[in-house]
């Protein structure tokens, strides 16, 4: 296996509300390598994102970690002075968000908004940096990139800002590329360009990659590895193959149930029944029990821990090997 | 928009869109706005050669030709000291320009670095600026402007001086609005995220994305400040005359406006058209600088 490039160890975040409190990420692990794709998949509010952005200290309001590590290449970046993250942050650790459309500086010209990354971390001096900028924004795919180079956001379409938004997250070679629903405002027609696109670009640096996405199909393309998410806790995590041949959490396969696929007009789609609960305690049993169709009274006692059943397959169920063969 | 429109035809699109250039194409179509600038600019270039232009100096009388109609040696008549008008007018733009301009900034600046600092800061800070704010907003400013007057004298820079210093409420409680929408946006976790010092996201993101409407806010501050000037004049506590304001003429050709009309007529008409020009240009700022709607 290749070297390890963040370990993240029972992460626990928080956020304090008014009258309460969120417990948004539960001890969540896990490791992304050099070179590997990690789709980390979930429903709305089941921590994928915090769990990174509180990795990066990137939590907004009253959002903290109260518990556990994350080590970037061996360094500790909990512990880290906001400075020091400033540094590692666009420099070793790219990010590439959600919305293009809002994520980028209205008032600054594409270039300079790529360029400034590289300027900040003292990546390339200012012509250099251009160079770059100009190479980069065609490797991105965008035609003309010495004009479009001094063209505004507003000028550019949703698929378009993306690629900009990729180019200023690679811009300083990172080893560590964080993509949190990079695809989720786009077409879909886009969407299979932008993760092309990622996907070239990884194989080319060896970079490692995170994907968040709550985009089944998307995962099952892309990724090398698929953890998959609930209420803040890591429910399943296992290679793609392993993963798409040997589901063993009753998520997942409520997940894969729940799907869509093209050609596929017979089978009817089975909703997972119930809603999320919500996170304002810290869960004691099973986060997944009242919408479980395995749940047996054991679930509701007990919190299941990440467990192995398989080659690298990691499951945090009481019952995963009865759901494994249910399923086989 | 404009933008799409640029990308028909097989040529790329053009690249010298600055927004300023954009900014000032939207400017043009609004031909009250233009009108409002040039009278303005007319106005500028007046305050600065008026003294030396002006027939007489402000301060010359003539008894022997007071209270005269408009003739060919005094066009805009004579008041009841014999000053002539349209000397007085010439050597008034400049004050008036001084109190726009000055006291405007003043309150401009004063309320940006508050407000400011209360939206980034946040806690505190903004719960002692804001109600500073909520104060100044419920207290009647232009009593607090004769106070102020009335304390430290009728010249110039007393006026600019009470006039700034009471004004900027509106500009802070602006700026605070406009950054704590943006504070926790993506735009900024973006630039968080790319590694982005908060003075580099004061200065680059946050600053040049609320200038657009501070501006606007700025432009329609000036026809504000103007009347504060005016009123003062009104009731007493204006510039000391013999030095000439159009609150002055105005406040003195009321009480004979039955006898002498033109003394009311010419400076109420120029201040009147000069108020509306202003106003005319800020408006078209805010549709040029803020097509989607702005504050």
């Amino acid at each position: 296996m290749a070297e390890t490039l963040l370990a993240v160890e029972n992460l626990h975040t928080l956020f304090e509300r008014q009258d309460d409190v969120i417990y948004a990420v539960n001890g969540v692990s896990f490791t992304v390598a050099a070179g590997e794709t990690l789709g980390i998949v979930g429903e709305s509010g089941s921590g994928k994102s915090v769990s990174v952005l509180s990795v990066l200290g990137l939590l907004r309001g009253s959002g903290r970690v109260t518990e556990g590590s994350a080590k970037f290449s061996g360094t500790e970046l909990l512990r880290l002075k906001r400075r020091q993250l400033e540094d590692i942050r666009g420099r070793d650790i790219g990010f590439i968000f959600q919305d293009p459309m809002t994520s980028l500086n209205p008032t600054m010209r594409i270039g300079d908004q790529i360029m400034e990354g590289m300027l900040t971390h003292h990546y390339a001096g200012r012509r250099a940096a251009f160079k770059r900028t100009v190479d980069l924004l065609a490797e991105v795919g965008i035609p003309d990139p010495l004009s479009r180079f001094r063209n505004y956001p507003h000028e550019f379409s949703g698929g378009m800002r993306q690629r900009v938004m990729i180019a200023m997250a690679i811009a300083c070679e990172p080893q560590l590329l964080i993509a949190d629903e990079p695809t989720t405002a786009l077409d879909v027609t886009v969407q299979m360009q932008v993760l092309s696109l990622l996907q070239s670009l990884r194989i080319k640096s060896r970079m490692g990659v995170v994907i968040i996405t709550h985009d089944f199909g998307v995962a099952t393309n892309f990724c090398d590895r698929i953890m998959v998410m609930y209420a803040g806790k890591v429910m399943e995590s296992a290679p793609l193959e392993e993963f798409l041949q040997r589901p063993a959490h009753p998520y997942t396969i409520g997940l894969k149930s729940s799907i869509i696929e093209v050609g596929q007009t017979s089978r009817p789609l089975k909703p997972i029944p119930g809603t999320a609960r919500p996170l304002t305690e810290p869960p004691r049993a099973c986060p997944f029990v009242e919408r479980c169709t395995f749940a047996q009274s054991a679930c509701r006692e007990q919190l299941p821990e990440l467990r192995l059943v398989g080659q690298d397959h990691w499951v945090a169920c009481l019952r995963a090997e009865e759901v494994m063969g249910h399923v086989g | 928009m404009a933008v799409a429109s640029a990308t028909t035809g097989l040529t790329l699109p053009s690249t010298r869109r600055s927004p300023l250039g954009a900014a000032w194409r939207r400017y043009r179509r609004n031909w009250l706005a233009v009108a409002g600038l040039v009278w303005v600019a007319m106005f500028v270039i007046l305050g600065i050669i008026g003294p030396w232009v002006a027939p007489s100096n402000y301060a010359t009388t003539n008894f022997l030709a007071a209270n005269q109609g408009p003739t060919w040696q005094h066009i805009f008549g004579t008041d009841n000291l014999g000053h002539d008008m349209f000397s007085e007018i010439l050597w008034s733009v400049q004050n008036a320009l001084e109190i726009a301009f000055g006291a405007t900034l003043v309150s401009f600046i004063v309320g940006v670095v508050l407000g400011l600092w209360a939206g980034l800061k946040g806690g505190t800070a903004d719960m002692i600026v804001m109600r500073l704010v909520d104060f100044m907003f419920a207290f009647p400013t232009f009593f607090m402007d004769l106070i102020l007057v009335t304390k430290f004298g009728r010249g110039m820079g007393p006026i600019l001086f009470a006039i700034g210093i009471t004004g900027w409420a509106g500009y802070a409680r602006l700026i605070r609005s406009l950054v704590l929408g943006m504070r926790n946006g993506e735009m900024v976790e973006a630039a968080r995220a790319l590694g982005a010092t908060q003075f580099h996201i004061m200065r680059r993101y946050l600053f040049p994305n609320v200038m657009n409407n501070m501006i606007v806010a700025l432009a329609f501050g000036i026809p504000g400040d103007l009347t504060i000037m005016a009123g003062l004049s009104v009731v007493g506590m204006g510039l000391r005359p013999p030095l000439p304001s159009f609150g002055n003429m105005i406040a003195a050709a009321g009480g004979n406006v039955l006898g002498y009309p033109w003394l009311m007529y010419f400076p109420a008409g120029i201040f009147a058209v000069t108020l509306l020009a202003f106003l005319f240009v800020a408006d078209g700022l805010q549709e040029a600088l803020n097509p989607k709607g702005g504050f």
